[in-house]
Formats: structure tokens, C-alpha cells, sequence
């Protein structure tokens, strides 16, 4: 089944090793990316998205605030924290709003896990 | 050190190595090599003392990241390395998928990723040993001076200085994780460090 996969991060590079590893395990998915809240909620507005993947700590809007927008506007998608604030708080802040976690720094192995669930 | 007791000096470093050891792990992650650590010091010194701990390792140039950290206690935190080094790391994390002449472009991009990963991992250790929440910030790329980046012009104030060499031995990289506390929060680090000891019942 195509999908689509929303990356939200700061990082170009990180985006870059996200995007070469679902390009590989997946080659024909739909990729978007943002660099911030405001970027995603504009790319994701009126779309399927099946899988975000959000990083924490970005300028404006934190990736946990932004989840639970996500979480209210796109009810059946999977969503993932990858973060390297690795801090048990932000652990605990994801579990509690139901989001997946996943601690950077990101492998192929981490990023397959995260698409393959 | 004179402002922590032997007790609060071992706890101290008991919690910046396990921060380290997580750092080194995550780096080796990125760069797919071994990750060899030196041991870490933990020391109370003048923001001028600290500009020469570079110095004498004759690094007068570094590139890296700065982040601040705020919290139960403020500070920064730095990645850095000698300007010479900095490509070759981005090379290795990046495994030859962009061609050397792009490289250039990506270095800061790549290198913030680089010190997000690395200095939340120490930050990380420390707030989950102590049960702390530390906020950190967006991570910025420096180069500069030993003397700048240490803010030695300010070289009388004081600074609780803890770094941590490592060397990528395939690569031949060398850098230097360092946190930096000012006065005030060295303090607050000092009741934190109180009250755990006393919760694990090993103060006296």
C-alpha cells in the first residue's frame, strides 16, 4: 500500500537520513517534509498522512505540542517522537499522550521500526 | 574542587561519566566507528583557565556547537573540535551519500545535529539521575578562538568546567565535550546534589 510519511525537523540533515531510509524500505511512499510546527500543520491540512515522525525540540512549537494537534486532526495516524532530548520527562509526556518515542540518533534500523509498525 | 565535598564531587562525576558514555555510544551510532573516551574533569575554574585547557592542547581555532541549557541550573553546553576536523566528521556521518564538493555546505547543519545528539545525551543523564527536567535550547554552530568561544574576556568569573576528550581513532578525530556552569548555578547543582544523596541515604 503507497502512504504517506510526514518528517518534521529543524535538522536538513536529519531529514536527509530519514527521508534515504524510507526511500529505501519504501521506495514508493509519499515523503513530505517540514522544518517546523507551522510548515507541517500547513502540509499536513486536507491529508492522508499516515505516518508522522517529529522531532522535539524545534524553533516555535515544540513536537509534542504539535502531536496532539496531530493527534486530534489525523486520528488514525501512527505519530513518533524522534528526538534526542532523551530526557525521562519527555519520555513520559509522549507515553501519556499516546505518541510512539524513539531517541536519536537515527539509524535504519530505528527508522524501518517506526514505518514497519 | 572547593565548592562540592569529595561525596558530591564522586556523584558528580559518577553522573557525567554515565551522560558521556551515552554520548560516546550515540556518536559511534553515527559515524559507524569506536568512540574512545578520555577520563572526565570536573574542575572550578576561571573562564580564562578554560580558553587554555584548549589552548595547551594546542587547539587556538575550533569549530562545533554551543547550546544553552536552563533549568534547576544554567549553563552551556559545547561540542567542539579543531576547525581542521570538523569536514571529516561530517564526511563520516553523512557514509559518501553527498559528494565532497556539497559537503562544505551541509558542515553547520550537520555538526548541530551532531552536538543536539552528543550534549543531550550528558544533559539528559544528569536530569535522569537526579530527577530533574533541564530545558535546552536550539543548537548553534560556532567557530572562533579558544579565547571567544570561552568567553575569556570575561576572565575573571568563574566557571564549573566539566569536559570530556574523544578521539575517533579510524578517523583520526579528535573533539571536546564541555558543559559550563556559572557561579550561581554551581549552587544550585550543590542543593541537588544534597538531596540526593541524602534520599540514597549517603550523606553523613
Amino acid at each position: 500500500m503507497i502512504k504517506t510519511i510526514l518528517i518534521v525537523d529543524d535538522s536538513l540533515v536529519s531529514r536527509m537520513l530519514v527521508t534515504a531510509i524510507v526511500k529505501e524500505a519504501q521506495p514508493d511512499w509519499n515523503i513530505l517534509e517540514a522544518r517546523n510546527a507551522d510548515e507541517a500543520i500547513k502540509l499536513a491540512d486536507n491529508k492522508i498522512i499516515h505516518h508522522f515522525i517529529i522531532d522535539y525540540n524545534m524553533p516555535g512549537m515544540n513536537g509534542l505540542e504539535l502531536a496532539k494537534i496531530f493527534i486530534k486532526d489525523h486520528e488514525s495516524s501512527r505519530i513518533t517522537l524522534l528526538t534526542a532530548n532523551i530526557q525521562n520527562s519527555i519520555r513520559d509526556k509522549a507515553a501519556k499522550i499516546g505518541i510512539n518515542f524513539k531517541d536519536k540518533p537515527i539509524t535504519d534500523e530505528k527508522i524501518r521500526t517506526i514505518i514497519e509498525e | 574542587m572547593e565548592n562540592f565535598s569529595p561525596l558530591q564531587n564522586d556523584l558528580l562525576t559518577e553522573a557525567f561519566n554515565l551522560g558521556m558514555g551515552l554520548a560516546a555510544s550515540a556518536l559511534s551510532q553515527m559515524v559507524g566507528e569506536e568512540i574512545k573516551l578520555s577520563v572526565p574533569k570536573l574542575l572550578l575554574i576561571k573562564r580564562q583557565q578554560a580558553a587554555k585547557i584548549l589552548i595547551n592542547k594546542n587547539i587556538t581555532t575550533v569549530t562545533g556547537v554551543k547550546q544553552h541549557f536552563d533549568g534547576p541550573f544554567n549553563g552551556d553546553a559545547l561540542l567542539l573540535f579543531p576547525v581542521e576536523n570538523s569536514l571529516a566528521l561530517v564526511k563520516l556521518l553523512l557514509k559518501n551519500t553527498v559528494p565532497d564538493d556539497d559537503l562544505t555546505e551541509l558542515e553547520e547543519e550537520a555538526l548541530c545535529e551532531i552536538g543536539n545528539i552528543i550534549l543531550n545525551a550528558g544533559l539528559a543523564s544528569i536530569a535522569n539521575m537526579f530527577g530533574q527536567d533541564i530545558h535546552s535550547g536550539l543548537p548553534n554552530f560556532i567557530q572562533g578562538s579558544s579565547e571567544n568561544i570561552m568567553h575569556a574576556d570575561n576572565q575573571d568569573s568563574l566557571v564549573f568546567f566539566m569536559h570530556v576528550d574523544f578521539c575517533i581513532a579510524a578517523a583520526n578525530i579528535n573533539g571536546y565535550i564541555i558543559y559550563m556552569l556559572d557561579a550561581q548555578s554551581i549552587q544550585d547543582l550543590g542543593t541537588i546534589l544534597n538531596k540526593y544523596l541524602k534520599k540514597m541515604s549517603l550523606s553523613k
